[in-house]
């Protein structure tokens, strides 16, 4: 996870790349300049944390297309489509394709300051959570098959019991097996080991 | 005061003649000129003198001799009865004191002139820049009748004659001649052989201008025509009994020199009237009517050159009018096509303009939103360093290095945007075609910054190709750019399909010669669309042909035109290396300015 939270620029024209960029500057944030999409999805790597600001209108590949690309490669970072002629079909399209929002030059500052800092607060959540995830999907990847097939049991609500005649095991192994699982995921109570299930995605599987 | 002394000599005389008279009755007193000296005078006439007492006893009559002078003062004192006086004075008296002839002189040497010379002399022409001696400027045969022959040979000719005056007698004259004195000498007819006879010194001398008629009549070499005698006249008062009685004696007289009838005096009269001398001389202005008296022949000449001149003036006039009445009507008719040519050229190069206008409308309206994207560019960037520069301010955390950079982008993106707005309000402009030297390379360079934001939004690569040292175009430079960007928009716009890396748009620039139009450039622009059907080739370039769903088929047709007026031409190729079309306009290499 290298360059956190650093916000990449990307616009074919030199000078309006830089001018977006020295104003950012005064964030006092990390600025990336790139001259092309190609440019910046050859540079981006698996970077979970940041911001894109793109120009719609850009030779070879342009916002829109960018957008596209970025979707097919889940990458987490928002994007803030800028253009230097909007209209409504095409803020509907970019909004769609992800962008977060749609900014027509010359750009409102302080609008788009503010909202720079919003999505940056968000990437960098959307990265905690993510960053958590794994870190929970980790500890189940130590769970043994036993341990897991009851913790995915208590996650679908079944009482201690159930789990037992289900399994055809009896009520002191599951309580035994329940323990540890609680143990290697850090839970303290059933409840606690639930939310942490949920947490690392077991809630859609 | 001379003439005061000459009459009382007269009177003298008179005195002194009057003694003897007393005698008889009255004496009659004779006037003769004496042009030598009194005993020669008397010498002369005592023939005369001795024949009239002969003939008229009961008269008494005496000779005088008297110059010019004398014979005048005595005639006007009334104290001659009688005058024997040279031609030409006698023609002077008988108009000044009305004394009239009764008889002329014969058997003397006869009135003429003879001109003599030792030199080299031959006609009366010779003497122009010549000394010419005569004994006095009053003497009839030792001067008048020559000047009289001079004015009528050429009238110029008496002033050109440098007269050496000698006084009598008349042989100085040729003595002068002898002296060296002068080149020629007037004497009367028959003098020269005289004065041969006597002295061999006048050997020396010959005649010359010699009419030899007269010369063979007289038996002397004469220069000039023969006059009438010396005239024997009465005086006004001396009655014409005595007059005719004198008359008579004189007929009878026998001798060598004798007295004849009176002769015709009239060529003396002529030859002093074309003088102007005597009688004739002019004192006061010259009247209309002697004017026209002596010039009457020349007047007639004079009056019928200018009824010459008039009606050859009134012809001439008439034609003049006549001619510049028909090149009136020629040029008002000129005039009126010419202002009809002048507006109807007007109008169209209007009408020209407007559409030319038109097109460059419809060419930046086709690129619109991409030079609308383009100029966004720089005034974004401007923006965006400004307000970088307020967070800066506020935050309170800034550096003079990004404040200058800031500023200096700012300015920079200001001059931009600047130069762009200029470029496509140049281009839009109407206005008059203005042709001035133009480079071609600079001119496509120029182009790019239209025609770059188009071409960028199509994901079109332009390249270009310019040879070096390409001939100038004499080209209205705008015009040129009309025509290269609306090749270039229709070589992007045809390539809307074309997959994204073979988008190339080619614009090539190369001397050409044409064969019949001489040295040039020609300027391709070759695209990789879809090309031309043969259908779409045929109407190539015609007004109102479009294949886009957007046109209205003038972008071409203008181009053309401006082409066309340019001296030069547009054509559609096939490339043979592939797709697309290639359009070549040839222009001619501008004259060196």
């Amino acid at each position: 996870m290298s360059e956190d939270g650093s916000i990449h620029i990307v616009d074919d024209d030199r000078a309006a790349r830089e001018g977006l960029g020295f104003l950012l500057s005064s964030l006092g944030l990390e600025i990336r300049q790139h001259g092309s999409a190609l440019d910046l999805l050859g540079t981006l790597g698996d970077q979970a944390e940041g911001c894109i600001l793109a120009d719609v209108r850009m030779p070879g590949m342009t916002g829109l297309e960018l957008l596209d690309e970025l979707k097919a490669r889940n990458c987490p970072l928002p994007v803030i489509m800028i253009t230097g002629h909007g209209d409504v079909p095409m803020a509907v399209r970019a909004m769609r394709s992800g962008a977060i929002d749609f900014f027509e030059k010359p750009v409102d500052g302080m609008a788009l300051v503010d909202r720079i800092k919003e999505a940056l607060s968000e990437s960098r959540q959307q990265a905690d959570a993510a960053r958590t995830a794994a870190a929970l999907r980790e500890r189940t990847q130590s769970l043994t098959t036993r341990e897991t097939e009851i913790a995915r049991a208590v996650l679908s609500g079944r009482q201690n019991k159930q789990i037992a005649d289900a399994l055809g095991i009896s009520l002191k192994t599951v309580e035994i097996h329940r323990h540890n699982a609680m143990d290697k995921m850090g839970a303290r109570s059933a409840a606690d080991l639930v939310r942490l299930l949920v947490a690392a995605g077991w809630a859609d599987s | 005061m001379t003439r005061f002394f000459i009459r009382l000599s007269v009177s003298l005389v008179a005195l002194a003649l009057a003694v003897p008279a007393a005698q008889a009755e009255e004496p009659l007193r004779i006037g003769v000129l004496d042009y030598l000296s009194t005993e020669h005078a008397l010498d002369h006439w005592r023939a005369t003198k001795t024949a009239l007492n002969r003939a008229l006893p009961e008269h008494d009559f005496r000779i005088v001799p008297l110059d010019l002078y004398g014979l005048d003062a005595a005639l006007a004192d009334h104290a001659l009865d009688f005058v024997i006086t040279n031609p030409g004075n006698y023609a002077a008296l008988e108009y000044s004191h009305h004394i009239s002839r009764i008889a002329t002189a014969e058997g003397d040497w006869p009135v003429a002139s003879t001109l003599v010379t030792n030199g080299d002399l031959e006609t009366l022409d010779d003497l122009a820049g010549r000394r010419l001696a005569i004994v006095a400027p009053e003497a009839f045969g030792g001067f008048q009748i020559v000047w009289s022959d001079m004015a009528e040979t050429d009238s110029a000719l008496a002033r050109q004659v440098d007269l050496v005056i000698t006084g009598y007698p008349m042989q100085s004259a040729a003595e002068a001649v002898l002296d060296g004195r002068a080149d020629a000498a007037v004497l009367r007819a028959c003098m020269l052989e005289d004065l041969q006879r006597k002295s061999a010194r006048f050997d020396a001398l010959h005649a010359f201008a010699v009419q030899r008629d007269v010369s063979a009549a007289i038996g002397c070499a004469s220069s000039s025509a023969v006059y009438p005698g010396w005239p024997f006249a009465k005086a006004q008062q001396t009655s014409a009994a005595l007059a005719k009685q004198v008359a008579v004696a004189l007929m009878q007289m026998e001798g060598a020199t004798g007295w004849t009838v009176p002769l015709d005096y009239q060529p003396v009269h002529d030859l002093m009237r074309k003088l102007q001398i005597g009688p004739y001389e002019r004192v006061g202005p010259v009247s209309l009517r002697e004017f026209v008296e002596d010039y009457w022949d020349w007047l007639i000449v004079f009056v019928v050159a200018l009824m010459f001149w008039a009606l050859y003036s009134v012809r001439i006039e008439t034609l003049v009018r006549r001619r510049t009445a028909a090149l009136k009507d020629a040029n008002a008719a000129l005039k009126t096509e010419m202002v009809e040519r002048k507006n109807a050229e007007e109008a169209d190069r209007q009408h020209r303009r407007e559409l030319e206008h038109v097109a460059r409308l419809s060419i930046l309206g086709e690129m619109a939103t991409s030079i609308a994207h383009e100029l966004n560019q720089p005034l974004s960037a401007i923006s965006s360093y400004a307000q970088g520069c307020l967070l800066r301010l506020k935050a309170g955390k800034f550096s003079e290095k990004d404040m200058t950079l800031a500023s200096q982008e700012v300015a920079n993106q200001a001059e931009r945007a600047s130069t762009m707005i200029k470029r496509i309000r140049a281009f839009v402009g109407k206005r008059e075609r203005q042709l001035a030297p133009v480079a071609a390379g600079a001119l496509i360079k120029d182009c790019a910054s239209i025609y770059s934001a188009s071409a960028h939004r199509a994901g079109v690569q332009v390249q270009t190709q310019i040879a070096e040292e390409l001939p100038n175009l004499m080209a209205d430079a705008v015009q040129l750019q009309q025509v290269i960007l609306n090749l270039v928009q229709n070589g992007i716009d045809a390539m809307e399909q074309t997959p994204q890396d073979q988008r190339t748009l080619t614009i090539r620039a190369e001397a050409r010669d044409d064969g019949a139009r001489g040295k040039g450039v020609a300027i391709s622009v070759r695209d990789n669309g879809q090309g031309m059907t043969a259908a779409a080739m045929d109407h190539f370039a015609e007004a109102f042909y479009t294949t886009k769903t957007e046109g209205v088929g003038l972008g071409l047709a203008l181009s053309r035109s401006i082409i066309d007026a340019h001296d030069g031409w547009m054509r559609a190729e096939q490339p043979d290396d592939g797709s697309g079309l290639r359009v070549v306009v040839w222009l001619p290499a501008g004259e060196c300015m």
